[in-house]
């Protein structure tokens, strides 16, 4: 890129008084804040920012087409008006006196469309952009230190200008002119008939960053290949951090069962269908990540980038649609805003920090927007929005609250002062006791000092599954150091009891008598004697299924109690497991036994079904025993996993998972026999009819559904037909 | 057998014990303040100054040609032209004159010029507009001036003349409605009434299919009657919120148009709760509880009010600056009919059409203008003259002004939550905690507490009384409220016969025939539902043996702000708000007569009667960028009759400010509490609390209370009897026992007649 040397044009120095609209109002914000939980719900919260200012004319000129807004770090203000326009006395270079049109006698005026008005940090007017080189669709500013950017659309340019020689002398001088890159990739192709055969990419930029080095990183309009990287030249180097493409469903699907020549064929069609993500705003931190800001992606629509383009936000990150400008803040905080007026603030992991603001389109209370186009912040954290229907920039001030969050997040993840950031926290719950970030904050520092039960409680109130179990950790090691004399007592004691009970038993005979009065009420009670032939049934399975279908050793009453038990373990598997494996928010468990319910008379008809028509002997009743016994090693390990979750963290995960496998490979190994033996089948055909019974299922659940939805209308239209008639 | 049996007892014993173990572990974690020992602050800009010493001025004012004297008495004179309606009133006080519309221009001329200019100035000519629904006329605003293309007139108005006024028949003929306009003076107001039973929509064919229907919408009395282009020294009183005053500049600051109904929003004509984003944010309107405005043309000299006396309920306050026409405008619009979307389909509700109302709201229309000269005219006056107003009318509670500085607690006792098979109670603060926590708070130093408990009941699915149980019982009861009589707590029981959060066979229907309800958006309930009217006296008798046999002898009443609203029975009869008014009346009446006092958070002007202490009082206006300042208007109504007591504290974030505006307007503090961690409510019907629990706020309270005490312990309760800004930034409340409070928002020291009031301070002199 050659470097250009414009004329410098003098800048017309502001013959107006300085005067700049602002209006200020008081009390409470119009709207409500919420902040994130860690589970991702929004809770309300103490205001966080309150609307301050108005900005809405500048020496006497209100705002045209609002375009953007910047702020340096040295606290400048950069106003993108894309459609301002301003008058400027030409100077005659000779005399250096204004021109004087010797047909009127007025003094020669240029016209200017589109500039940058400049602020400084008390709001005061500093300096307006314009140039000849503008067309009438500016876009936005990028500062470094030395220099100011300024995006065109229209002209495809960026255009730099001399930053010290405008802030201290207020002179516009450009210094060089970056235009569409080179590359050929950018560049329509023709046929040698002079037709246009490829179009060139899309270049349009409309928002840049700088990074160190001095490479452009651009965002184009209509790139769909995310951003243009270019160097301090202009040269193109590469794109960097695209959306993933999103095509839909069903030509994915299609996609699998065509030919290559069928899938290029239908290729131009796909192409139309496919959604682009194109990032609406870009910006960068100190460190160099950029982050990209998509309009279009409601789930997680801002990524942070490293240069190698791995985006460090989580992919269930919480946003808005029509997010359309972000801006990262002094603790690399982000801001970000929607065009419904919504403002929003992550930390800088990608957690929600803060949602405010809103819509309001009569504009009759401060603090409410209209469309939004724009955010920065000030490094005292005060928030600038510009608004394009409203004409204005509105400024939110953080409150107290805000600004202890920030220095919390500062002192915690920056500095690793603990101390300092418990102190933080602890005032933050005096204004929100039910904000986790301070709770789980609050629990690293405590895990710090080893005070482990306070870490819990901290942990718990977050539902921070990780931090719960090294907090329990710490408390299962103190509980060990303390009680682990008692423990071996306890153990040594429990041995000493059992042997004198043998030998006791030797000589009164205890269990005999024991096990004659069991058998007693064995033989009274059905449900009693059959509950306790689970145990020699799980010993003995093939055995107990012989008795289940030749002796009818089990009745459909003890079978279904089984059944309840079952659901009442799984209850308990929710109410009681340690918190750290089982999480307690957001279970529906009636729905979930129904569901699970809704299985078993499923597999049990299916079953049937199946087996009926497979030369299976088993009758329905069979099924249904047999069934109920073979998951039965739920019923006795499932207490067992419940209570040694309560011993361990989530660092011995591999006992409890255990725990499941075990009950499972059982569970799994009695149902495949429970089949073959019931039905008398062989191997092979066990796996068979135990598909098909799967497959019988699914059939009729679909089939279930259909039934049910349609019958709902049915019921719907009967009774309509009954109220017309009654009401006729 | 029987090792088989030994090991089940055993893990069942393990079992156990692990439960046990697993739910007596709740450490309680405390939080010291060590930071932060300040109040939070932010910038405070209030630009109006009250003008202390204003000329008594004598007016020379011309009544035009046209303009008969129809009426007059010792203050007023009425004048009428009977082509428009219009009507000139002559306040001989000082002899100022107020006109129905602008009689300086010469509108044959402006007519002449530009004949398209005819309908705009026929409607700012006539007396009353009609707003009409109708859907092959553009033009829906309706004057008396109308002529058809003959040229004829189209409304006939035939008056009748009175000792005090007149009686307007008029008779929209092209459109076939007719109706009464009463026009009267009485002292020194004028009277305008519209008799429900004059109006008369006597199209033969209306409703028939294939006619055009004509059905009146809204009706305007005089809208430009006191409408300016600009008055030096005058302001516009909107009572929204505590109350605020908009300045009648030359130019206005905004061109932004405010209108709200009074008493709030008809949920009846709702089509269906919005739930949207907006709504979650973005924060409503304050309701304007107070019917009234007011009009002030020269501060000290001429202003007038207006109190709608009947209709109220169905009245659009409006205030236009400028917009559409060259003047301030201030004026109550009358609602008759509304239309409202009716759904065609159960399971598609996109599929719906919009329905006008076929009855109209039966109700007579009556508005009184009171015309303030001198000290009255600016808005302590209009606040003043109301108070009066509704002294005379006996509508507030005679109380002794002596001062009662308290602070009011609201306790959560239970709250509900979906559990992992049904929902459950969650007890946040059981009967024993409750007394545990007051001691505490008492110990702490707050000698007179205000104590309301709220416990939701799973019965009613409404916050209700009931004896809980799990709460301690009958006995714990029992200790909890003698506890609280013998240690001088006022306490009540916190109730809401209006809202429940559930549909059931008490809830009313909107005119859509749906379930009347509006956004809840708690973690537990998306909605609640409103209860119909008419239900609300037998809830009440039901209850009250309750009360009587637990000793409750005060009650703190929530959701009457929702009770206005129109609705349609099952035998699809409409029933208005003036219905609702009456039930609601009957239902207070019947607790007042067995002796059960009754407080309510923001009751609207109606209720006052009944009320013995005003909660969440508002203590801003909405907000609105226009205004010049907030007002403590309500206050100026309501001190001294009834105590004041703020929104919850909990949750503010701008301190010094909203701390200074409780000593500025004389209100108590006011927490909502918790003796558990907010932790409980977090799932429940209460989630948006995200700070109850007393230990965590004590440090906060304590504070709040040591900056308000030294003003409220000598103010709080007592009748506020003056209020100016006496520079920018820097107000003084006057009371009735001769205390001054000076507050000073601003970053600077202030010197008021010698004082040094400090800055972000206040002082009382």
């Amino acid at each position: 890129m050659k470097k250009l040397l414009t004329l410098i044009i003098m800048v017309f120095v502001c013959v107006f008084t300085f005067s700049l609209d602002v209006q200020a109002t008081n009390t409470n914000a119009p709207y409500y804040t919420y902040t994130a939980d860690s589970n991702g719900n929004l809770i309300k919260t103490t205001e966080a920012y309150t609307p301050s200012k108005q900005i809405n004319k500048i020496n006497d000129q209100s705002f045209e087409l609002l375009q953007h807004i910047y702020v340096d770090d040295e606290d400048y203000i950069y106003i993108t008006d894309s459609k301002a326009i301003t008058y400027v006395e030409q100077i005659d270079p000779e005399t250096g006196e204004p021109m004087i049109n010797p047909n009127t006698g007025n003094v020669v005026e240029k016209r200017y469309v589109g500039k940058i008005i400049v602020l400084d940090k008390n709001y005061q007017f500093v300096g307006e952009i314009y140039h000849d080189d503008f067309s009438n669709f500016i876009t936005s500013t990028f500062v470094t230190k030395d220099k100011i950017y300024v995006v065109d659309l229209t002209n495809e340019s960026i255009f730099i200008f001399n930053k010290e020689e405008f802030i201290e002398n207020q002179k516009i001088q450009l210094e060089q002119t970056i235009t569409k890159p080179t590359h050929p990739i950018f560049q329509d192709q023709y046929n040698d008939e002079g037709e246009r055969v490829v179009n060139g990419y899309d270049y349009r930029p409309e928002h840049i960053v700088v990074d160190s080095m001095g490479n452009i990183y651009v965002q184009g309009k209509k790139s769909k290949n995310g951003l243009i990287m270019l160097d301090d030249d202009g040269s193109f180097m590469t794109f960097f951090g695209g959306n993933p493409l999103r095509i839909p469903i069903i030509d994915r699907v299609r996609r699998f069962f065509l030919t290559e020549e069928q899938e290029d064929k239908l290729q131009r069609e796909t192409d139309q269908k496919i959604i682009h993500d194109i990032p609406s705003n870009i910006a960068i931190d100190d460190k160099g990540y950029i982050y990209t800001v998509t309009s279009s992606i409601p789930t997680n629509p801002i990524k942070k980038f490293n240069t190698s383009g791995r985006n460090f936000f989580k992919k269930d990150m919480i946003g808005l649609s029509n997010m359309t400008s972000i801006w990262i803040g002094e603790y690399n905080n982000v801001f970000a805003i929607n065009n419904q007026g919504l403002i929003l603030e992550y930390d800088t992991n990608g957690n929600l920090l803060f949602l405010f603001g809103g819509m309001d389109a009569t504009n009759s209370r401060a603090g409410l927007l209209n469309l939004p186009v724009s955010i920065a912040a000030t490094s005292d954290d005060n928030l600038l929005v510009a608004d394009q229907a409203n004409k204005l920039i509105q400024v939110y001030t953080p409150t107290e609250f805000t600004n202890i969050i920030h220095e919390a997040f500062e002192a915690y993840y920056n500095d690793g002062d603990y101390e300092e950031s418990r102190e933080k926290w602890e005032y933050i719950l005096q204004y929100n006791s039910l904000f986790d970030y301070a709770h789980i904050g609050l629990g690293n520092s405590y895990m710090r000092d080893n005070e482990y039960h306070d870490a819990y409680q901290e942990y718990y109130y977050a539902n921070d599954y990780m931090g719960l179990s090294d907090a329990y950790w710490g408390i299962r090691q103190d509980w060990m150091r303390n009680n682990l004399n008692t423990v071996i007592l306890i153990i040594v004691l429990l041995l000493i009891t059992r042997v004198i009970y043998y030998f006791l038993n030797k000589k009164y005979q205890y269990s005999k008598s024991i096990g004659e009065r069991i058998n007693g009420i064995r033989r009274k009670n059905q449900l009693f004697d059959e509950m306790l032939y689970i145990f020699r049934f799980l010993k003995h399975p093939f055995d107990g299924f012989y008795e289940i279908k030749r002796e009818n050793r089990v009745s459909m009453m003890t079978s279904t109690f089984i059944y309840l038990l079952l659901g009442i373990v799984i209850i308990l598997n929710y109410r009681f497991t340690n918190v750290v494996f089982v999480p307690k928010v957001g279970i529906n468990i009636t729905y979930e036994l129904f569901i699970l319910g809704f299985i078993l008379i499923l597999w049990v008809v299916s079953n049937y079904l199946v087996c009926s028509i497979n030369d299976g002997e088993g009758s329905i009743k069979n099924v249904y025993n047999a069934t109920a016994y073979s998951l039965t090693p739920i019923l006795i390990i499932m207490p067992f996993i419940i209570v040694m979750s309560h011993v361990l963290t989530l660092q011995e995960y591999v006992f409890y998972q255990f725990g499941y496998l075990l009950m499972s490979i059982w569970t799994v190994f009695l149902f495949f026999f429970m089949i073959k033996d019931i039905h008398n089948y062989s191997v092979r055909k066990t796996i068979g009819v135990i598909l098909k019974s799967m497959f019988t299922m699914l059939i009729l659940g679909l089939f279930l559904f259909v039934v049910f939805a349609l019958g709902n209308q049915m019921i719907e239209v009967v009774k309509n037909i009954i109220g017309e008639l009654i009401n006729r | 057998m029987k090792k088989k049996l030994i090991t089940f007892i055993c893990f069942s014993v393990i079992l156990y014990l692990g439960f046990l173990l697993i739910d007596s572990y709740h450490p309680n974690v405390d939080y010291p303040l060590k930071i932060g020992n300040n109040l939070s602050t932010e910038i405070y800009e209030n630009n109006f100054v009250t003008q202390l010493s204003n000329p008594v001025n004598q007016y020379d004012m011309d009544i035009p040609e046209g303009f008969e004297l129809i009426s007059e008495n010792s203050h007023l004179q009425l004048y009428l032209e009977e082509e428009t309606m219009g009507i000139i009133i002559v306040n001989k006080d000082n002899g100022y004159v107020w006109y129905s519309y602008d009689v300086s221009r010469d509108y044959d001329q402006e007519i002449a010029d530009d004949p398209n200019k005819v309908d705009s100035i026929n409607l700012i000519k006539s007396g009353i507009i009609l707003q009409l629904y109708s859907d092959f006329r553009d033009n829906v605003f309706k004057s008396l001036l109308e002529e058809n293309l003959l040229g004829n007139k189209t409304v006939t108005i035939t008056y009748e003349f009175s000792q005090t006024g007149f009686t307007a028949h008029i008779d929209y003929t092209d459109i076939d409605i007719k109706f009464d306009v009463k026009v009267n003076i009485e002292n020194e107001d004028l009277v305008i009434e519209v008799p429900y039973e004059s109006i008369d929509e006597y199209d033969p064919k209306l409703g028939e299919p294939g006619n055009k229907d004509v059905l009146i919408n809204n009706i305007l009395v005089y809208p430009f009657l006191g409408a300016t282009k600009k008055e030096e020294n005058g302001y516009v009183v909107i009572p929204d919120g505590s109350g605020a005053i908009v300045s009648l500049q030359e130019t206005p600051s905004y061109q932004k148009v405010y209108n709200a109904p009074v008493y709030g929003e008809d949920l009846g004509y709702i089509r269906e709760p919005d739930i949207s984003m907006t709504s979650l944010t973005v924060k409503p309107f304050s309701r304007i509880t107070l019917p009234i405005y007011g009009m002030i043309h020269d501060v000290g000299n001429a202003g007038f009010m207006v109190i709608s006396e009947s209709g109220d309920y169905y009245a659009t306050y409006n205030y236009k600056p400028k917009v559409e026409t060259d003047y301030y405008q201030s004026y109550y619009a009358y609602n008759y009919r509304e239309e409202y979307h009716q759904f065609q389909s159960r399971s598609n509700e996109d599929q719906n059409i919009i329905i006008i109302q076929k009855k109209l709201n039966q109700y007579d229309l009556k508005q009184r203008y009171v015309f303030l000269s001198q000290e009255n005219a600016d808005y302590v006056g209009v606040a003043k003259t109301y108070r009066k107003y509704l002294e005379e009318k006996q509508h507030l509670n005679t109380i002794t002004n002596h001062s009662n500085y308290e602070t009011k607690i609201d306790i959560i006792g239970n709250e509900i939550e979906m559990g992992i098979l049904w929902e459950k109670n969650v007890p946040t603060t059981t009967y024993q905690e409750a007394i545990d926590m007051i001691k505490t708070i008492k110990d702490d130093g707050y000698q007179n507490l205000d104590v309301s408990y709220k416990t939701f009941d799973k019965d009613h699915h409404a916050y209700r009384f009931n004896i809980f149980r799990h709460l301690g019982g009958k006995d714990d009861f029992k200790k909890m409220h003698d506890y609280l009589e013998n240690n001088g707590v006022d306490f009540h029981y916190y109730v809401d016969y209006v809202k429940s959060y559930e549909a059931h066979k008490y809830s009313a229907t909107r005119m859509n025939r749906k379930a009347l309800s509006d956004a809840n958006l708690s973690y537990m309930y998306p909605y609640f539902y409103v209860n119909n009217a008419k239900y609300l006296p037998q809830f009440v008798q039901e209850d009250y043996p309750l009360y009587d046999d637990n000793g409750i002898s005060s009650l703190t009443l929530n959701g009457l702000d929702q009770i206005l609203y129109t609705h349609k029975d099952k035998e699809r009869n409409n029933h208005y708000c003036n219905e609702n008014i009456e039930y609601v009346k009957e239902a207070l009446q019947y607790l007042k007569d067995k002796g059960i006092s009754i407080n309510s958070y923001n009751p609207d002007a109606y209720l006052y009667p009944y009320i013995n202490k005003y909660y969440d009082a508002p203590i801003s206006s909405s907000g609105l960028l226009f205004i010049d300042a907030t007002i403590p208007l309500l206050e100026l109504v309501v001190s001294g009759h009834m105590p004041m007591y703020s929104p919850y504290l909990n949750f503010i974030s701008s301190e010094e400010n909203t701390l200074l505006r409780l000593v500025e307007y004389g209100v108590n503090p006011s927490y909502i509490l918790t003796k558990k961690n907010t932790y409980e409510l977090k799932y429940t019907n209460s989630s948006h609390i995200y700070i109850s629990q007393y230990e965590a706020l004590d440090e906060r309270m304590k504070i709040y209370d040591s900056f308000i005490k030294k003003a409220l312990s000598r103010i709080s309760g007592v009748e506020m009897v003056d209020h100016y800004f006496y520079q920018e930034g820097v107000s003084v409340s006057v009371y009735a026992n001769g205390l001054k409070v000076v507050v000073n928002y601003t970053d600077s020291d202030v010197i008021y007649n010698g004082n040094t009031i400090e800055a972000k301070g206040y002082d009382v002199l």
